[in-house]
Parts: structure tokens; C-alpha cells; sequence
């Protein structure tokens, strides 16, 4: 947006356009009007005196195409002139356009138009919705008290300006690096999986001959789709990425996580994280196991029915169900109606506490439920009709029979459970919004970790911060998990 | 004195069921407990902490042998009970809820009052009868017990079908109910105009079909990745296979919501913005983690014996998988499948952000762009979920349908 | 010049809004040969941060439409050291710019830039149900009430299920009108946070003693509460919105509308929160010129007065403010009226964050985990922090 001088765009004007110099001279018998600098849809015109004394204000109109005649051309803005006592000049850049007086801004009216102080013999103002890239044709026609012209309105001599100043775009994100990223993801994951494959073949495994090709298609679909993403979050989260810059970020190392672990109330969500996850994957699974054992009972009628029943919150969207629970839970909700009380469920920290982890209960069952009874009715029943003959007692087959049937399936179900509610976000999010506040600047009571993050992103708009905190989310995952598995054994394969 | 086998291990079926049953009915007056402290009803505490009490000393009263006796305090305590519990009833505005919350006392005295003056009790508490009784009753506690059971596991059933069926009343009711308001007396208006506005709408069955092909798709492709991939990590010990199966957790782990610009990033380098195939690829690639998990647990369990001996027979791997593998693992396969199907039936935020064109708008995306700046169209809006979970619950009716007919089918596994 | 616009709004699906949104476009369409406009309808919740994310892969749509709390949220955002909005102040010559209400136009400024041409506005006023006024036997609300005079039909009101006023008393929006009647304000002058002053301590004890003291008020209103606590009529009157006003009708209340009172001891009205919607153009518009001649299509009288009548939605054009079709509608001319005596907040980082702060020190008071003064004073300190990072 270099200003030109505006010579330069007389010259170009002459040029290309071949005008005859005096068109962009003439206004009036005394006043001279020229096209100064231009930036973007704007053309400057500087008047220079002498000013008629009659002159009240300046009405500017201009058009597209050279004009003689008011009625074709379209209205611009007027500028008075007059008194300037009592007027205020404001800042450069803080009015829509800018008008200047023998070089200083012009003083602004009451409705923000600029009023010329009598004793002016100069001033400019910038022209701005001008259509870029056209001729614009400009007239200045002084008014008198009473709104006359000074000069001939039927035998206008407009100046004429054109503005070529690019319109500044944000430039397109480049997205090489990203293709440059997925290429060399995938490539080195086909690189890793033939390199393991070439390894089991020198060891001589030739029962595993095929099964890094029966692996390879959803470790690439994997690695291609989500590594990049998860490698730029964690490189996120060592730099001082905002809102306030994006596209322009400094690597800052781990001043990050001291900021973390310098949040108020950082322990406080992350025990409730981990309480919230806890409570939620136990109950899931209790709850699941119960009642898929008591619809897995041989003769149970209404099975059907049942089961259709508990799966439906599975089934309606997650957000219409937590909003229903808002609504229920609200004083004059339904629970309340049953219970005859007006207790707001949501404003007291603990009880807040209780009914976000009792709703998100509610909300996961069902599917545990599921999957324990698809994992029950794969069970032979002659195992069980075996154990009955020998007198085994149903607890005994439970805890003997059924349950280490059911950990191949209970292990991976589990801790995904578990993953999944530590970053649970919709049910706090919906339901209490993090609320009750504690205090000020930091996390609310029912607020776990995610939801937190969320917060510090989206609200505050620090993305390096909560990249940060989104790696130890990340950590303290990998590290649950790892050992969860190792307890487990749940890697190994079928003996 | 000397007794048979089956005067030693005869107990009455009725006195077999209190023993679970009153323990069960007091618990539950442990969480009725809850409710009354929430009312701040003195009252009502005090009066269920002692049907509370009661109950626990029934139990402790029921004879715990032959002719153990004590017929008159169980009498006397059952009573008590009732008493307890009618009192407990009176204090009530007796809505629906008190109704059932007193229940849980009257209704456990009733039955023990009730089971106290049944004549095999009597007999068998007070120890008369000789062995023939004790063999009769056997007999009779073989089909009596069950039915028993089955009773009370219905009871259980309907409260857990109560807690959750609840919310979806009030759903459905919302949905019902002239007018955008969230609560109201349930069951007080009826309009179909909620539904009438959500099915004629002129977008609806657009979000229908994109949702119908994405999560078929979804379900179909992510199937295809897990299915190999399970059965590999579950037959075959090879390199790099713990560290790949950890792979698939750990994309689970980093919250999503921060990567949200890269993961757009990487959908408008591939040039799946705006595309069916690029959500159902993102789905299946979300879902893989549980299903590739899962079809290895279930894969897991296959007898391997089956498999060698069709090999032995002449099958290629190819057939001995598709005819014997995957038939057992039927139920896993439609868990996945039916996962993957929900996953993305419902899936919101990254809907969305890769989506930006109203004709690609799938069921979530759509119904919350018909919620308005201010105030909530809460009755169509509710009217809509349930019209969006109709498919959903279609699904899993077949699915159990099918499961039990595939299981009948080869039921070869022990 | 040939072009295919992008076009974000937020309307609901199928609604009248949407319809006539379609409408203006295909005029402009007509009117404009070569030009193209891609409508799309993005959920409103998520409106802002679709627009960020997008923004950020270079999918940006050309032109937005959104809220001055949504400008203040956004406005401070960089891209590649660019703004995610055009500064539409090049765009538009004074004359056009004059039509626009002047304080409509001031409240899509952040700090210099314009950032949209503002479409509609809107604030909160004092509804009543008649029948519940008329079955207590209280007159209905007048210009000439005080605060007091409230008070007294909210008491005479309360009976049984029915309360007599339904408020959030948790968020702020509903709180500010308070805040500024007893004279008080979230920021003065200069823009400094001034949640800490006398006046706002006297407001917040005035609004939470409606539930502590006189029970006029449910305590616990959510949002959806309020408007279901009204419409059930279980409430007599509620602080709503001309966007509220159809529903209510057509739930069939027979409502009235007033202004809001004056409060005894400072003599001023209780002065809602003004706010309002506006077609912005984004920063990677490759099609700027007809993208603003299409933003200035969607603000112009012609298409405002559509929505005005058909969804009350209050214009923001100078001349349909004098309107007389306007004017004849009761609804329109009452909360043009009420508009007369709103405040606005600086559409800025400062007003954007205030809603959190502010809330927060209505819980905490309202619950007595922290005296009032005590929770203003941390509310103002935390703000202050946060505009200084």
C-alpha cells in the first residue's frame, strides 16, 4: 500500500487515458482540487484555496464515468466548514476516514463529519468506496448557508482519479509441508511394517508371514489421518502459539508447562479427572456386566424389549439426552417435582459433582452392556450346563467361568472407557459448563481436565498453553494405560 | 437325630429368596435414604433409616436352619415394618415416586408376613416334617425357585429400564408438547407438530441420506481394516505387534479438540473436505481402536484346534477365516459393527469442520443448525433426536436377531 | 466482475429468516450479472469457532454473519499478522455510511477497523402476562414505575406455583441492565474495569435479594428456565428479548411490553445491554468489492424492514427508525423504545471476557461463598489480569 506520489499518477493517468490536463484541475473558478495519494478503494483529494468566503460546506460527488451534470453522479459526503470550537480532533485511524486541515486531522461534528475551520486555505480528505481499478470522476461543489452551489452545477468539471492498490488478502495457508508430513508418515510406516516383516523372516517366523499385511492397512489409514495432527499438537505445546499471531509462532520450550503447573486448582481438576474417570468406567462396567448377565439368563422373557430399552441411551445423541438431564435436574425440574423439593443439583460444588458423574453414567452403560452381552451369548453353553452337573454354585461360575471369558473383551473395553472419559467433553460441557465456580481464574468444580483446555483454547485463545495441557492429558494417558495392559496382559496373543 | 440328605439341605424357597432379597430391599432403602436427606425430611429419614434397620434385622431373623423357629419375631418384625412403612406413606404428598419409594418397605413386610403363616415354612421353621416333606419340598423348590427368580430379576430389570427410560420420556414428551418449552407436566398436551415440522422439513431426509451412507459406509469400511487387522493380532506373534496394538490406543489419547486446524489441514491436503468418503474414513479410522481391540479379545477365544483341523481337512486360511473364524465371532463382529454404525450416526464436531456445504450436512450437524440464536426450538429439536434414534434402535433390534440366529447356527464352540 | 461468493448466516433451517435471506440473495444475483452466491447455514453455537478453524485452513467464506460479542471475540485474532475480517471502512463512502444508526456502526468497530455493517439489534425488556396481573388484581407495568413499584407487583404477584419475575440471576446480561440503573457500569469512560465500584455492589445486592429476600424470583433459573417458567405461566413477568416475543405468543399468552423501571435512589432507568448482529467480509475474500456490495445489500433498509416485520427483528437504519410501518407495530415500537435507553459494552477483548468474570461473582455471591464487595473486587482484579497477558 506505498503511496504514490501524486505526479506519478498524473503521469500514468496522461498516459493511458489520454485526458487533457485540465480536467483534473478544475472545480471551481478559485479553488483547485487534485487527486492526491491513493490507498486501497480510496482516492485523496486535496482542495487548495483560495475559498470562496461565502462557502458553508463541500458536497463531493463522484461516478464511474466523466459527468457534467449533478444528477449523474452519486452523492459522496459533505464537508462543512465553519467554527471548530468546541470540536474534537480524533486520533489518526480512529474515525471511518480521514480528513486533514493544512496537515492536521480535521475536526469531526457531532454525526462524525469533518468541519473545515474558516480560516483553512487547504485541506484533503480521503474518498473511500471508490471502486478499485476504474476511473472514478470527482466534483466538489461548494454550498453556501442556505445549501446553494457557488459554481455551475450543469457545467461540472470533475476531476478524475483511478486507485489500482492491490486489496491485501491473507495469504493461503501453504499446505506443502503438511503433504511433505503425510508422505513421509506413510512412507515410513510401510517402511517400518517391511522392515518387521523382513526381521520375523530372518528369525523365521512363517506362521506371521502374512500378518503384517493384515495389520498394514489400518496402521496406515491410522498413521496417515492422525499422526500429523498429534505431532503438531505436541510441537504446539513448546511453542507460543495464539490467537493473537497464528501463522507466526516461536519455539518457547517448556515455559508452557511451568505455566501449567502454576494454574490454581490444577490438583484439584486433576484429581477430579481422575475420580470422574474412575467412578465412570466402574460404574460402566458394573452396571454393564449386571445387566447383561441378568438378560443372558436362559428363558428370560422380554429380553428383546429390555435390551432395546437400555440401549436407547446409546442411541438418542448424547447432547439431546444431557440437555434433558439439564432440564430434569433443573429446581423446578422433574426431579425435583418427584421429590417434592427445589434443589438446584447444579449450583452446589459436590452435588454438582455427583450428578455430571451419574448422568455420564447413565449415558455409558448401554454400551457396555452390549458389549458384555454380545461377549456372553458367544459363550458355549455346554461349559456353563457342565459346571451346573458338577454341582459348581453360580457364584463359583461367575467368578471362575464367566469373567475370565469375558476379559478379552472386558480389558480393551475398559480402558478405552477409561481414555474416553478422561476426555469426555460434552457431558460437563452440556450439562454444567465446568460450574460451580470455585474462584476466579481457575478451573470450575466440576471442570476436569479437558473441558479446562477447552477453555484456556477457545475462550482465552492461548493454543500453546493448552497444547501443553493437552500433552500431559496425552502422558498421563499413555502412562495409565501402558500399565494398565502390562497388568493385564491383555497384548498377548491366543495361547 | 438323624437326617437325611434332604432334611440337611432342604430350606424352603421362600426363605432362600428373603435371604438375597431383604439385604437387596435394604440397600435400596440406603439410596431412598439419599432422597429423603436431599427433601431435608426428618421424618422420612428417620422412618426409612429404621425400615432400614428392619430390614436388616429380618433377615438376620429368618430361621437359618430347620426348626430353628422364631416364626412370631419375624411376624412381629414384618409388622413393624408395615407399620413403618405406612407411616413413612402417610407423611407423603403420595405422587408416583412416594408410592414407589414406600413400597420398598411395605412391600418386603408384606411378603415375609405373607410367607410367614405358608404352610411349608411352617412346617420346615418349625421343624416339623420328616423327610418325605423335605423331599417334597425339594421338588417343589425346583420349580419354585426359578420362578422366584425370575421374578425378582424383573423387578430388577424394570428399575433399571425405569432410570433410564425416564429421560426419554421427557424427551418424548418435550417432543409432544405444543409449543418450545423444556419441562412442563408430562403427559398434559399432545401435538404431532414437532414431527410434522422436523419430517417436512425441506433438509431433513438430505441430513438422513448423508447420515445412512456415511455410517454404512463407516461400518462396512471399518470393518474391513479391523477385521484383518484383530484376527493378525490375535493368531499371529510377530514383530512390531504390541508396539502397533499400543499405536492404536495412544491416537485416542491426545484430545482431540486442540487439533482440530491440523486434522483440517490434513482433510484439504488429501482433498476430503466436503466428501462422503473423507468422514467415512475418519470414522473408521476413530472407530479402529475399539474394534481391532475387540475382534482380537473375541478372535481370542476361537478355539485354535477348530482351525487346525480344517486346515488338516484342506481348507486354505482364506475359507478356514471366513467359515469358521468369523461365524464364531459373530457377535464381536456386529458389537464392532454396530459401534462403528453409532460412532458415526452421531458424531458431531468433526461432521462439521469437514463438512461446509448444507448438502453435505449429516443428522447432528443438521438438527443443531436448527436451533436458533435465541431460545431454543426445543420441542422439534426433541422431536427430532427421537426420529434420529429410530434407525439406530432398528439396527440393534436386527442385529440381536441375527446374533441369536447365527449362534443357534454353528453352535460348535465349547 | 464474475464471482462466486461464499455465505456463512446462522439462521435456523427453514425458517422465515432463512427464507428471506434466500431472497435478498437471488436479488442480488439478478441485480449483479456474473456474480454467484453460495448460501450456507452453520449451526449457531458453533458459528464463530467454524469460522476461526476454517479461516485458519484457508476456507474461510467471504462473507459472515455475527454478533458485536462475536466481533469483540474474534476482532483481536491474527492470521499471518492480518485480521480475520476486512476493515470495511475503505468500502463504504460517508453517505452510504451515514444510514447506518450510529452506535450500530460503533459496535462492529474493534477498536479502528469496521469488521461488519450491523443488520439488526435487539435488548432486553420488561414482558408480562397480562392474565396473572389481571387474576391478582395488580396494573400492568408503566414507563413511569420505579424500581420499587416492581418490587411491589413482583411480591403481590408471587402466589403459589407463580413467581412474580423470572430471572437468571447467574448471568450477567441479565444483571447489567441493574448495574448501570443504580449507576453504575462495568467499565467507565477510558475502558477500565470498574466492577469494583460502589454502585455495582448496591445492584448485585438489589438483584440477588429478589431471591434471598423477597423469593420474587426462582432461584436456580437456567436460560431455558426462564423462558419456560414465562411461558408456563408460572411467572408473571421476565427480562426478554424481541426474538422471544412469537414464542410466547404462540405458546398463547396474552403478554404486554414495557420499559424498564427507574431506579429510586440514582433516578435512572434500568438500561439494558444493547447488542447486535452484522454481515462482516472475511480477510481472504478474493471477491472484496462484491462482497461488501453484497453486505450492504443484506444491511439496507429494504432487506431490514423485512425482518423487522416478519420476525422482529429491530433495524438498525437510520430511516427505519422513523419508519411508519415499523413504528404501527406495537412490538417494534416498544422495544425501539426500550433501545432508546440501552447502554452498549465496547466491543473488545475486555467486554468479551467481562460475561465469565462477572457471572462468576453472581454465583459466588448469590451461593455466600464470598461477600459481594469481596467477589466484585477478585472479579475486577481477574479481568484486569487476563486483558493484561
Amino acid at each position: 500500500m506505498a503511496p504514490r506520489p501524486f505526479i506519478t499518477v498524473l503521469a500514468s493517468w496522461l498516459l493511458v487515458l489520454s485526458l487533457c490536463a485540465t480536467a483534473a484541475q478544475a472545480a471551481g473558478p478559485n479553488m483547485a482540487v487534485v487527486v492526491g495519494e491513493e490507498s486501497y478503494r480510496t482516492l485523496r483529494i486535496e482542495v487548495t484555496g483560495p475559498i470562496d468566503p461565502r462557502t458553508d460546506a463541500w458536497e463531493v460527488w463522484f461516478a464511474n464515468r466523466e459527468f457534467s451534470r449533478l444528477d449523474e453522479a452519486e452523492f459522496h459526503s459533505l464537508v462543512r466548514r465553519g467554527d471548530t470550537s468546541g470540536l474534537t480532533r480524533p486520533a489518526v485511524g480512529a474515525a471511518y476516514d480521514e480528513c486533514r486541515v493544512d496537515g492536521d486531522m480535521a475536526h469531526r461534528d457531532e454525526q462524525g463529519r469533518p468541519v473545515i475551520s474558516s480560516q483553512a486555505t487547504r485541506w484533503s480528505c480521503d474518498l473511500t468506496g471508490m471502486t478499485p481499478g476504474q476511473v472514478q470522476w470527482i466534483a466538489v461543489v461548494p454550498v453556501d448557508a442556505a445549501g446553494t452551489p457557488l459554481l455551475d452545477v450543469n457545467a461540472l468539471q470533475p476531476v478524475a482519479g483511478r486507485t489500482d492498490v492491490p486489496d491485501v488478502r491473507t495469504p493461503p495457508p501453504d499446505s506443502r509441508p503438511v503433504t511433505y508430513a503425510l508422505g513421509a508418515i506413510v512412507l515410513s510406516a510401510i517402511a517400518l511394517l517391511s522392515f518387521l516383516r523382513w526381521q520375523d523372516a530372518k528369525r523365521g517366523r512363517t506362521r506371521a508371514r502374512l500378518a503384517h499385511l493384515y495389520v498394514a492397512p489400518g496402521i496406515i489409514a491410522l498413521a496417515g489421518l492422525t499422526f500429523y495432527p498429534i505431532l503438531y499438537g505436541i510441537w504446539l505445546a513448546f511453542t507460543d502459539a495464539d490467537q493473537s499471531h497464528l501463522g507466526d509462532t516461536a519455539f518457547i520450550g517448556l515455559q508452557n508447562f511451568v505455566e501449567v503447573f502454576k494454574t490454581p486448582g490444577i490438583w484439584r481438576v486433576t484429581a477430579f479427572t481422575f475420580i470422574w474417570s474412575i467412578a465412570n468406567v466402574t460404574f460402566h462396567v458394573l452396571l454393564g456386566l449386571v445387566l447383561a448377565l441378568a438378560l443372558n439368563r436362559p428363558g428370560l422373557k422380554g429380553k428383546t424389549v429390555y435390551r432395546t430399552i437400555l440401549l436407547l441411551p446409546w442411541a438418542i445423541p448424547g447432547y439431546i439426552s444431557v440437555l434433558a438431564w439439564n432440564g430434569m435436574l433443573q429446581p423446578d425440574g422433574l426431579i425435583n417435582g418427584m421429590l417434592g423439593t427445589q434443589i438446584d443439583f447444579l449450583a452446589d460444588a459436590g452435588r454438582a459433582r455427583v450428578v455430571v458423574i451419574l448422568v455420564n453414567i447413565w449415558l455409558g452403560v448401554p454400551f457396555m452392556m452390549a458389549s458384555f452381552s454380545g461377549a456372553l451369548q458367544a459363550l458355549g453353553k455346554d461349559m456353563f450346563e457342565a459346571a451346573e452337573v458338577d454341582g459348581v454354585s453360580r457364584w463359583d461360575q461367575l467368578i471362575h467361568l464367566t469373567l475370565p471369558n469375558l476379559k478379552a473383551t472386558m480389558v480393551p473395553v475398559s480402558l478405552l472407557g477409561f481414555i474416553w472419559s478422561f476426555n469426555a467433553f460434552n457431558t460437563i460441557y452440556l450439562l454444567s459448563r465446568g460450574g460451580p465456580y470455585v474462584g476466579f481464574g481457575e478451573p470450575g468444580a466440576t471442570d476436569i481436565l479437558v473441558t479446562y483446555v477447552f477453555e484456556v483454547a477457545f475462550t482465552y485463545g492461548h493454543y500453546g498453553l493448552a497444547a501443553a495441557w493437552s500433552v500431559l492429558i496425552f502422558l498421563m494417558l499413555v502412562g495409565f494405560s501402558w500399565t494398565y495392559l502390562r497388568q493385564t496382559r491383555a497384548t498377548e496373543a491366543a495361547a | 437325630m438323624n437326617q437325611t440328605v434332604a432334611q440337611k439341605s432342604y430350606v424352603p424357597a421362600e426363605l432362600l429368596a428373603l435371604r438375597s432379597w431383604l439385604p437387596a430391599a435394604a440397600a435400596m432403602n440406603g439410596l431412598l435414604f439419599v432422597g429423603e436427606a436431599l427433601r431435608a425430611s426428618p421424618g422420612g429419614m428417620g422412618l426409612t433409616a429404621t425400615g432400614l434397620l428392619l430390614l436388616l434385622a429380618l433377615r438376620f431373623t429368618l430361621p437359618a436352619q430347620a426348626g430353628a423357629g422364631r416364626l412370631w419375631a419375624l411376624r412381629l418384625l414384618a409388622m413393624a415394618l408395615i407399620a413403618v412403612g405406612f407411616g413413612a406413606f402417610m407423611l407423603t404428598d403420595r405422587t408416583l415416586y412416594d408410592v414407589w419409594s414406600r413400597a420398598w418397605l411395605l412391600g418386603p413386610g408384606v411378603l415375609v408376613l405373607a410367607w410367614s403363616f405358608f404352610a411349608p415354612v411352617q412346617a420346615w421353621s418349625t421343624g416339623k416334617g420328616g423327610p418325605e416333606a423335605a423331599e417334597e419340598g425339594l421338588a417343589r423348590n425346583r420349580t419354585r425357585l426359578p420362578r422366584l427368580e425370575t421374578r425378582a430379576l424383573h423387578l430388577f430389570l424394570l428399575h433399571a429400564i425405569a432410570v433410564i427410560i425416564v429421560p426419554v420420556i421427557w424427551i418424548a414428551d418435550v417432543a409432544v408438547s405444543p409449543g418450545n418449552i423444556l419441562g412442563g407436566r408430562i403427559g398434559d398436551a399432545f401435538t404431532l407438530e414437532h414431527f410434522r415440522s422436523v419430517l417436512g422439513g425441506s433438509q431433513f431426509w438430505i441430513w438422513t441420506r448423508n447420515s445412512l451412507i456415511i455410517a454404512i459406509g463407516t461400518t462396512l469400511v471399518g470393518l474391513a481394516l479391523a477385521v484383518p487387522a484383530g484376527y493378525a493380532y490375535s493368531r499371529y506373534d510377530f514383530a512390531g505387534r504390541k508396539g502397533s496394538m499400543f499405536a492404536f490406543l495412544l491416537v485416542q489419547m491426545f484430545p482431540g479438540i486442540i487439533i482440530l486446524v491440523p486434522y483440517f489441514m490434513v482433510m484439504k491436503t488429501l482433498g476430503l473436505l466436503n466428501t462422503s468418503i473423507g468422514l467415512i474414513i475418519v470414522y473408521s479410522v476413530t472407530a479402529l481402536p475399539l474394534c481391532v481391540w475387540m475382534l482380537k479379545g473375541f478372535f481370542d477365544t476361537v478355539p485354535r484346534a477348530l482351525e487346525e483341523a480344517a486346515l488338516l481337512d484342506g481348507c486354505t486360511q482364506l475359507e478356514v477365516f471366513f467359515r469358521i473364524v468369523l461365524p464364531l465371532s459373530l457377535p464381536a463382529v456386529g458389537m464392532t459393527a454396530l459401534f462403528s454404525f453409532i460412532a458415526a450416526w452421531n458424531e458431531f464436531l468433526l461432521a462439521l469442520v469437514f463438512n461446509t456445504s448444507n448438502d453435505r450436512y449429516t443428522l447432528p450437524v443438521g438438527l443443531s443448525s436448527m436451533i436458533p440464536a435465541n431460545g431454543q426450538l426445543w420441542g422439534d429439536f426433541a422431536a427430532a433426536s427421537i426420529v434420529v434414534s429410530i434407525p439406530v434402535v432398528v439396527l440393534f433390534m436386527l442385529f440381536q436377531r441375527s446374533l441369536i440366529q447365527g449362534l443357534s447356527a454353528g453352535s460348535v464352540k465349547g | 466482475m464474475p464471482a462466486s461468493l461464499k455465505l456463512w448466516h446462522t439462521f435456523p433451517a427453514d425458517s422465515p429468516q432463512e427464507a428471506l435471506l434466500a431472497e435478498a440473495v437471488r436479488e442480488f444475483e439478478a441485480a449483479r450479472k456474473g456474480v454467484s452466491v453460495d448460501v450456507t447455514r452453520i449451526p449457531y453455537l458453533q458459528n464463530l469457532q467454524q469460522f476461526i478453524n476454517s479461516a485458519q485452513g484457508g476456507e474461510a467464506p467471504d462473507l459472515i454473519r455475527l454478533s458485536d460479542t462475536e466481533v469483540g471475540k474474534i476482532g483481536h485474532i491474527s492470521v499471518e499478522g492480518l485480521p480475520l475480517l476486512e476493515d470495511l471502512r475503505p468500502h463504504l463512502t460517508p453517505a452510504q455510511r451515514a444510514h447506518y444508526e450510529p452506535r450500530s456502526l460503533a459496535a462492529m468497530r474493534y477498536g479502528e477497523p469496521l469488521f461488519a455493517l450491523p443488520v439488526s439489534q435487539g435488548c432486553l425488556a420488561l414482558l408480562y402476562n397480562k392474565s396473572l396481573f389481571d387474576a391478582a388484581g395488580v396494573s400492568y407495568p408503566r414507563s413511569d414505575w420505579t424500581t420499587a413499584d416492581l418490587l411491589a407487583a413482583a411480591t403481590a404477584l408471587t402466589q403459589g406455583e407463580v413467581r412474580g419475575i423470572s430471572l437468571p440471576l447467574k448471568w450477567s446480561y441479565w444483571f447489567l441492565p441493574f448495574q448501570w440503573g443504580f449507576g453504575a457500569g462495568p467499565f467507565d469512560e477510558a475502558g477500565n474495569v470498574t466492577l469494583d465500584s460502589p454502585g455495582t455492589d448496591t445492584a448485585v445486592e438489589w438483584f440477588l435479594d429478589l431471591d434471598r429476600i423477597h423469593g420474587v424470583v426462582a432461584s436456580g433459573v437456567s436460560l431455558e428456565a426462564m423462558s419456560t417458567q414465562f411461558q408456563l405461566g408460572k411467572a408473571a413477568m421476565v427480562l426478554d428479548g424481541p426474538w422471544a416475543w412469537n414464542r410466547y405468543v404462540e405458546a398463547g399468552l396474552d403478554i404486554g411490553l414495557a420499559v424498564m423501571p427507574t431506579v429510586e435512589s440514582t433516578g435512572l432507568r434500568l438500561a439494558p445491554m444493547l447488542s447486535y448482529f452484522g454481515w462482516g467480509v472475511s480477510k481472504q475474500s478474493a471477491h472484496k468489492v462484491e462482497a461488501s456490495a453484497l453486505a450492504r445489500w443484506l444491511t439496507s433498509d429494504t432487506v431490514q424492514k423485512r425482518y423487522a416485520l416478519s420476525s422482529n427483528m429491530l433495524p438498525v437504519q437510520e430511516s427505519l427508525l422513523e419508519d411508519p410501518e415499523i413504528l404501527a407495530n406495537p412490538v417494534l415500537a416498544g422495544f425501539l423504545e426500550q433501545t432508546a435507553y440501552g447502554r452498549t459494552v465496547p466491543t473488545n477483548r475486555a467486554s468479551a471476557m467481562l460475561f465469565e468474570q462477572l457471572d462468576t461473582a453472581l454465583d459466588l455471591s448469590h451461593s455466600g461463598k464470598m461477600a459481594t464487595t469481596e467477589a466484585l473486587a477478585a472479579a475486577d482484579a481477574e479481568l484486569e489480569k487476563r486483558l493484561s497477558q
